[in-house]
């Protein structure tokens, strides 16, 4: 298990840890952003990092690629987090992110990466093999330590958050989206249309007595 | 044709400088009914809004693009130690934006307890009962047809009437509404009656002013009362910020229990109680998920449109809520190959909510940029709430035929059937362990009659200033226990026919 002296060490923020990161905000961008080929096993190959990075350096790209490659496995009929799916909309994300930020993200970042000796792997999270990146991953969760608890839930809140509410995901899960763009109620299938007048009559009416 | 609702935009090119009699600072529930009513009443009120003011056709039901738009830290806004999660809007509408559109009339009981405990006059349901008669008409609250009624709303209330208890069908505000399941992304057709499109288009139709994008951060004081509210403006377009002065002869803070207690903190207000920030109460709630072998379908219509009230009186409710899948993958810590099976069957899922009346207490406090910084987690009382709600839960699932119902444990915790749910009883409810979130903020600038032991008056009021009042759910000494906007509407028009009639006294 992760002890607070190593956590110290890597001089982790306990104010505001991860808040940003673990949200929804962190999706901002998600549905933009190009999806590598994503079907099947993740590979060395398919996870090259983009030539053009904004926040993280290629390694922490490649820890966060590989966590929610392992926390968003990819099945039959849907893609993984991994493969840049997660990573790359952390990265975009990030770059409008306040500093402090992205330094506690990038310092978790690190931190996941050479952990895995405390937790009885041998190596860095990114090369392990998939069923020790498991191992790694319940130990954290579990921890007893309160600030180990909340690396892990910071990451696995901002890879589920940016991975499902990417359109690519809604398929396999059934989800058929917005309406706008699907139903038009009178305003146009955009829904750019004008509304006349309030539907609620008593807006601007007298309240009566 | 053009819209009816006239989008004020973030334009600014300078500084602002203004003067009314009234400064409002918040468009939420309490602040938009009160600039409304003031206006109506003939003064001149400017009506400030940290959020943009984004409307109907800004509202594109993608969680992605929203949520950073809404809430305040893009809805990732939580507690110090990352334990809860704490929903706030940063829009014009405040939190009526981006909520669900319930309308709980306050509980009588806590209502009582105020008086009798805080000493807080004409706060009974008899006193209230006039103002939430008038808000209830400007916002068309109503019971939500049956009808209405989705899947998931249905399966709650067929499991707690399978086990003889006692359940219903949520009041809301809404108009025309045409289901599409999206509110707490903004409601894109104008159907939620949200301030957005109530209670702010009046007050501009009165004569206040919407100033959009514009955050108070703190007052120039003159002896024992407020002079001007400064701040900024910023341009939404470039991001430029520029100064803002407001002159008024009475000042309103209503941005909600954390971001009011934030600017009276940062402003440095003098408070004789100590209590400013103190007394946090945040409805602590945790969430269950149900599979079934039917198709739910519960992303379909209304989300959240059912209870049970059976626990009220031990501080609990269970409410039906369906989440987008964001928002429940993340909520539900459905994560790697497990987590993908529930997700996989997300049209077969069922959601509810168990929300507390905590006995607990936090506090607001400031950052060192002087953002608020939030210490709360559920004592050992409400931890046992959480429990014994989750297992009614649980069981009420159950009954209605849910094959295994999913709890947001660390390492998983599924329930295969109703002989499981004692499992519930060996959960350690620690931060980041047990799944909890707040939408609900209340208590930092409680009433009180008295000025050690309170930070306003009964009405509002600072009590060491003759014109600097908060008219919110900071106000509330203690959690309603239901959810809150039309309490804290209420209290505004309360506050609002007070300060007419005492006019003499607060707006000279």
């Amino acid at each position: 298990m992760p002890n607070r002296s190593f956590l110290d060490a890597a001089q982790m923020s306990r104010r505001r840890f991860l808040v940003h990161a673990m949200g929804w905000g962190a999706a901002g961008l998600a549905a933009s952003l190009p999806l590598a080929a994503c079907q099947g096993a993740a590979s060395r190959a398919a996870r090259a990092v983009p030539a053009t990075l904004h926040v993280f350096s290629p390694a922490e790209w490649r820890t966060l690629d590989a966590v929610a490659g392992r926390l968003l496995p990819a099945g039959p009929e849907r893609p993984g987090g991994g493969n840049g799916l997660v990573a790359n909309a952390a990265d975009a994300l990030l770059a409008s992110a306040p500093m402090s930020l992205r330094r506690e993200l990038k310092q978790l970042l690190q931190v996941f990466e050479w952990a895995p000796p405390l937790n009885g792997r041998w190596g860095a999270f990114s090369g392990l093999r998939t069923a020790d990146q498991q191992a790694v991953l319940e130990a954290w969760e579990q921890s007893p330590l309160g600030l180990g608890r909340r690396g892990f839930a910071g990451l696995m809140k901002l890879s589920a958050m940016l991975y499902y509410m990417d359109a690519r995901a809604w398929p396999a899960i059934g989800y058929p989206g917005p309406w706008i763009g699907r139903f038009d109620l009178g305003y146009g299938l955009d829904n750019q249309g004008d509304m006349a007048e309030p539907v609620n009559p008593n807006v601007f009416a007298r309240i009566p007595a | 044709m053009s819209d009816w609702l006239k989008q004020v935009p973030s334009d600014y090119a300078g500084d602002v400088s203004l003067e009314a009699d009234v400064c409002v600072v918040g468009s939420g529930a309490g602040g938009a009914v009160l600039a409304s009513e003031l206006a109506e009443a003939g003064f001149k009120v400017v009506l400030l809004e940290k959020g943009a003011h984004h409307t109907r056709r800004d509202f594109n039901q993608q969680e992605s693009a929203m949520m950073p738009k809404l809430f305040e830290d893009g809805g990732a806004r939580t507690t110090r130690d990352g334990g809860m999660m704490v929903l706030h809007a940063r829009t014009v509408g405040g939190s009526t934006a981006v909520n669900w559109a319930i309308c709980f009339d306050p509980p009588a009981r806590v209502l009582d307890e105020w008086a009798e405990k805080h000493g807080i006059e004409r706060i009974r349901l008899d006193d209230l009962a006039p103002h939430l008669k008038r808000v209830r008409h400007v916002l068309n609250v109503q019971p939500l047809p049956e009808t209405q009624v989705n899947r998931n709303g249905r399966l709650l209330l067929e499991g707690a009437q399978k086990l003889g208890m006692q359940g219903g069908i949520f009041e809301h505000s809404r108009t025309a509404c045409v289901g599409s399941g999206f509110c707490i992304l903004g409601c894109a057709y104008d159907r939620k009656q949200s301030m957005l499109v109530t209670y702010v288009p009046r007050a501009q139709a009165f004569g206040a002013r919407l100033v959009p994008s514009a955050e108070v951060t703190g007052f120039e004081e003159d002896g024992h009362q407020v002079s001007a509210a400064l701040g900024t403006v910023t341009n939404q377009e470039t991001g430029k910020q520029y100064a803002l002065r407001v002159e008024a002869k009475l000042f309103c803070v209503a941005g909600g229990a954390i971001s009011t207690p934030q600017l009276l903190l940062k402003a440095g207000v003098r408070d004789p109680s100590g209590r400013l920030g103190e007394n946090l109460t945040l409805h602590p709630t945790t969430a269950a998920i149900a599979v079934f072998d039917e198709p739910v379908r519960g992303y379909e219509g209304i989300h959240f449109s059912t209870y049970v009230s059976d626990l009220e009186s031990e501080g609990i409710i269970i409410e039906s809520v369906f989440a987008y899948p964001g928002l429940m993958a993340a909520a539900g810590r459905l994560w790697g190959a497990r987590g993908a099976a529930v997700m996989a069957q997300y049209e077969h899922l069922a959601a509810a909510i168990v929300l507390l009346h905590d006995d607990g207490r936090g506090r607001v406090g400031l950052g060192a940029s002087g953002e608020p910084v939030i210490d709360y987690w559920v004592n050992e009382t409400d931890q046992a709430k959480f429990k014994r709600g989750l297992a009614t839960l649980a069981k009420i699932y159950f009954a209605a035929g849910a094959r295994e119902v999913v709890v947001p444990y660390a390492g998983g915790l599924t329930l295969k059937g109703p002989g499981e749910v004692g499992r519930l009883d060996a959960m350690r409810i620690e931060p980041n362990r047990f799944a909890a979130f707040s939408a609900h903020q209340m208590g930092t600038a409680a009433m009180g009659a008295d000025i050690h032991r309170s930070v306003t008056d009964s009405y509002g009021r600072l009590h060491s200033y003759r014109n600097l009042f908060v008219c919110d759910g900071s106000l509330m000494p203690s959690s309603i226990g239901v959810n809150p906007q039309i309490t804290i509407a209420a209290l505004a028009d309360r506050t609002a026919h007070h300060l007419i009639t005492h006019a003499e006294r607060y707006l000279r």
